[in-house]
């Protein structure tokens, strides 16, 4: 059998981040800016933009750090929401971390943070933003340090300047890293007016649909595919990096940011006591980068850039490449580039990874139409995580043979991300 | 291509008409200020709230074809992309248009050529500006005024034209009201948007912190009556939200301010949304007798969104407000049906897990739209046994909504016979694969008068109407 990568797993940021990695001289700002701790009881303290931020859950129940291997869905439901639970400390512990992948039978994992994913948009003081990215990049630069090489980590980056983001990247480049994060949202950022064909259309397009559909004012945030960020995504290309594209829950900030926070709001009309936007908003935001990208032509620019897309299943994409198949199609007005109207050739050209779930049969159904581009992840330590057993089950089941079972749980990723695979 | 023959009859569970004028005919005197001061379109202009223009579907509003009224008999998307590249004739232009979009005779004419023998139609840019009318007593009358005529309409052929009911959702008892009012008229749904539209999220069941549970007398006059509740979503508009600029009324509103034509997923995301609240809300099991459609939506998501909402609601199980054992997924398969569209060959691939709640639909007119010849060559293709296609095109739908099958249309038609000015034959497939890919063609492109800015000069007028059929 060959060896399992897990594509789509996390850590929870402890407070070392703030208190020793972030530099000493942006400390109280990063702190003011963004902070957050769980103290032995649950108790827990948010901070965002000075204020007291919304919090992920709504229960004592911490459940983006809660699964441990072996645990079931019923287990994690048993659970009583009014006790705390301690966080896992593979969330966090390098050791505690190596000993969960032997016991999930996983020998390589690529991790995103958790914290920094969800509420680093938020944050309104681009320098902040910087400071709290590099924290976090040299934080998880060490931990990985300390596994053997079993751990294989993610940077994040400041969108809310093209200037920090491109700096940012110089400087974990420089370090060895060989992947970043970036989240599908939109961030506030400061921008340069091009004078292209291309800008000047896509102006012209925004203004005629603001006005054309309504004329509600839009908030000065840009969606991170968009022209103020092409800086960013070439300079990833340039430096031979895979870009990750992960979503986040993005239910503690505002609707304009992404998708999870319209679904949480309106639900709580409907009185539903735990969070609604968990089954729709990674998927959402997925389905609107890969569109963003596809109109765009992100992909066709910019065509070795790798790209692994995370935590939003890959069940939507062939809707998505349908879909923005018949709109370029039927509408060129928003064609602004140059770009394909045959979104699935430039999608098979791309080296690409999407992640999957280990209870996303449709990959297992149709592994003629998914596998070549899948990838599966755990999203361990989530109270949702699973591991690879219950993702060969799945692909067994559905008669996938053994050799596209491995290029899925393991084969996929090692190529995109060019990793040499430790196999114990 | 061999012509294709059935032995069933298709039921469209989702086709549209134009918003005919005839419907303000309907109002009664008493109240004609009132509706015009509500929603009021004519060919070349549309009003809300009496002081907003909007693009209300008339043909005036568009320089080429109308998108609404374009996808009939034998179009696709690549006669639609040469078209939008010509300048159209008078003539040009009401040969393209398909007139059963305004004219229940004329449809009989078109569901023949397409393959459809039954038909349940559902307006178009009501459901895009009804819902943003700020006077609740206008919408009222405004559906009451739809729902007589759209009634009337179908009787040209009550027995292959049904129609949805257009409710006053800004108003739980308006809505209840006309719910029972709807359904002595015969008309089998009652159609819902789901959208935040003046910070009003039609989802209040129960009193809440944020609500004051109103529509509970609306899901329950939809247990009396047996009208099924139409879900139905719509590109996102961009009209200001009460609580500011950070907030939307439809989460396809993203898509718009990322630059995106919005048809790609607004659709798509608002039933979503829905559909997570009522999956893991219980609301299903407050309301056992209740019956959902969800229409134009997609439906490809639907297996892996049910899957995981299983497991939400397993995971939650200490925390969720209903304490009842039946899955989300078993609540879907028990009181819902979803729409699926021509194209979807995910579903058709994954048919198992839609045999008994995949409803097909056609779009008709609207420019995506397709008929049910080219669903059934991608069924079998996919290899979707015989019985199960004629399920799905006609056979949910019909039990779900109570209506008996009746055959009209046996044997595809053979190809239209189409003036020499229209896009076809090799000489379209030439330009098509050339406008495909321009980056490869670039030079022939811009020869051709395409580059991308003068698409622009042809259409910013417009752009924003072109995006919203």
């Amino acid at each position: 059998m060959a060896a399992v990568v897990d594509v789509d797993s996390h850590v929870y940021e402890p407070p070392e981040i703030w208190d020793r990695y972030v530099p000493e001289q942006f400390r109280a700002l990063a702190r003011s800016a963004f902070y957050h701790e769980v103290d032995d009881e649950g108790n827990r303290l948010t901070i965002v933009n000075g204020a007291p931020g919304a919090e992920l859950n709504r229960s004592r129940l911490v459940r983006q750090a809660i699964w441990r291997p072996g645990m079931t869905v019923d287990d994690v439901g048993a659970l009583d929401p009014d006790q705390y639970v301690p966080i896992n400390p593979g969330a966090y512990d390098p050791a505690a971390r190596v000993a969960d992948m032997d016991a999930m039978g996983v020998d390589l994992a690529v991790v995103f943070p958790t914290l920094f994913n969800e509420y680093l948009p938020l944050v309104e003081n681009p320098e902040a933003a910087a400071a709290l990215a590099h924290g976090y990049n040299d934080w998880i630069w060490d931990f990985a340090a300390q596994t053997q090489g079993r751990v294989h980590p993610v940077a994040i980056l400041p969108m809310h300047s093209v200037l920090l983001a491109r700096r940012e990247l110089d400087r974990v480049a420089e370090k060895g890293f060989t992947s970043v994060v970036i989240r599908p949202a939109f961030y506030t950022t400061s921008t340069i007016e091009g004078h292209s064909q291309r800008d000047q259309m896509a102006r012209a397009m925004a203004d005629a649909m603001r006005q054309g559909l309504g004329g509600a004012e839009w908030s000065p945030r840009h969606f991170v595919e968009t022209a103020p960020f092409r800086d960013v995504w070439r300079h990833v290309d340039e430096l031979g990096l895979v870009a990750c594209v992960h979503p986040s829950l993005g239910i503690t900030g505002p609707d304009a940011i992404s998708s999870g926070a319209f679904a949480e709001r309106v639900s709580h009309r409907l009185g539903v006591p735990h969070t609604i936007a968990e089954p729709i908003a990674h998927m959402q935001d997925a389905d609107l980068f890969v569109t963003s990208a596809l109109f765009h032509g992100l992909l066709e620019d910019f065509p070795t850039l790798r790209l692994a897309i995370v935590h939003a299943g890959t069940s939507w994409v062939p809707l998505a490449l349908e879909k923005s198949e018949t709109y370029l199609w039927l509408s060129p007005q928003f064609a602004t580039a140059f770009v394909c109207l045959e979104p699935e050739e430039v999608w098979e050209r791309q080296p690409l990874i999407v992640s999957f779930d280990s209870w996303e049969e449709s990959v297992g159904i149709m592994p003629d139409r998914l596998g070549d581009k899948a990838a599966w992840g755990s999203r361990y330590p989530n109270h949702d995580a699973s591991g690879p057993v219950e993702a060969r089950e799945m692909l067994e089941a559905n008669g996938v043979d053994a050799a596209m079972a491995d290029r899925l749980l393991g084969g996929n990723a090692a190529d995109l991300f060019r990793l040499q695979v430790p196999v114990g | 291509m061999d012509r294709l023959t059935k032995s069933y009859p298709v039921f469209d569970c989702d086709a549209h008409i134009n918003d005919p004028e005839q419907i303000w005919d309907y109002v009664p005197e008493s109240q004609k200020e009132l509706v015009r001061n509500t929603y009021w379109r004519g060919d070349a202009e549309a009003w809300l709230n009496g002081d907003t223009p909007v693009m209300g579907g008339g043909n005036a509003h568009f320089p080429g074809y109308n998108p609404i009224c374009i996808a009939g008999p034998q179009m696709n998307k690549k006669i639609m992309r040469k078209l939008n590249s010509m300048p159209l004739t008078a003539e040009q232009k009401a040969y393209v248009h398909h007139d059963g979009a305004i004219d229940a005779r004329a449809r009989l004419g078109e569901m023949d050529l397409m393959g459809i023998d039954q038909v349940l139609v559902i307006p178009t840019m009501v459901i895009m500006h009804v819902p943003f009318a700020t006077n609740a007593e206008g919408v009222d009358a405004f559906c009451q005024a739809y729902n007589n005529f759209v009634a009337d309409w179908c009787s040209e052929e009550p027995s292959r034209i049904f129609a949805a009911a257009f409710l006053p959702a800004q108003d739980a008892g308006y809505t209840a009201k006309e719910i029972h009012r709807a359904a002595e008229l015969g008309l089998p749904v009652g159609l819902i948007r789901p959208i935040d539209a003046q910070a009003k999220y039609p989802n209040a069941a129960a009193p809440s912190m944020m609500a004051n549970g109103e529509y509970d007398q609306v899901f329950r006059a939809f247990e009396e009556t047996g009208m099924v509740l139409g879900m139905h979503t719509f590109p996102a508009p961009n009209y200001p939200h009460p609580l500011g600029r950070d907030y939307l009324a439809s989460p396809g509103e993203l898509f718009n301010r990322a630059g995106i034509d919005s048809q790609t997923f607004s659709f798509v995301h608002e039933m979503q949304v829905w559909l997570s609240q009522v999956l893991l809300s219980g609301l299903l099991d407050r309301y056992p007798n209740l019956k959902m459609a969800v229409f134009e939506s997609n439906a490809e998501w639907l297996p892996y969104t049910l899957k995981t909402c299983d497991r939400l609601f397993k995971l939650y199980a200490r925390e969720r407000g209903s304490k009842g054992d039946r899955l989300p997924s078993e609540a879907f398969h028990e009181q819902c049906v979803i729409s699926f569209e021509s194209d979807e060959t995910g579903v058709f691939r994954q048919w198992k897990q839609f045999q008994r709640i995949g409803i097909w639909a056609s779009d008709a007119y609207h420019h995506d739209g397709a008929d049910s010849w080219s669903a059934m060559r991608n069924m079998t293709e996919c290899g979707v046994p015989d019985d199960v296609q004629a399920d799905l095109l006609g056979g949910n739908a019909r039990r779900f909504y109570g209506i008996e099958g009746k055959l009209f249309v046996t044997d595809e038609a053979p190809p239209i016979d189409r003036p020499d000015w229209f896009p076809q034959g090799p000489a379209l497939d030439e330009w098509a694969e050339i406008v495909a890919h321009p980056r490869e063609h670039a030079e022939q492109m811009r020869e051709m008068g395409l580059d991308p800015m003068s698409l622009l000069e042809d259409t910013s007028g417009v752009a924003a109407g072109k995006g919203l059929a």
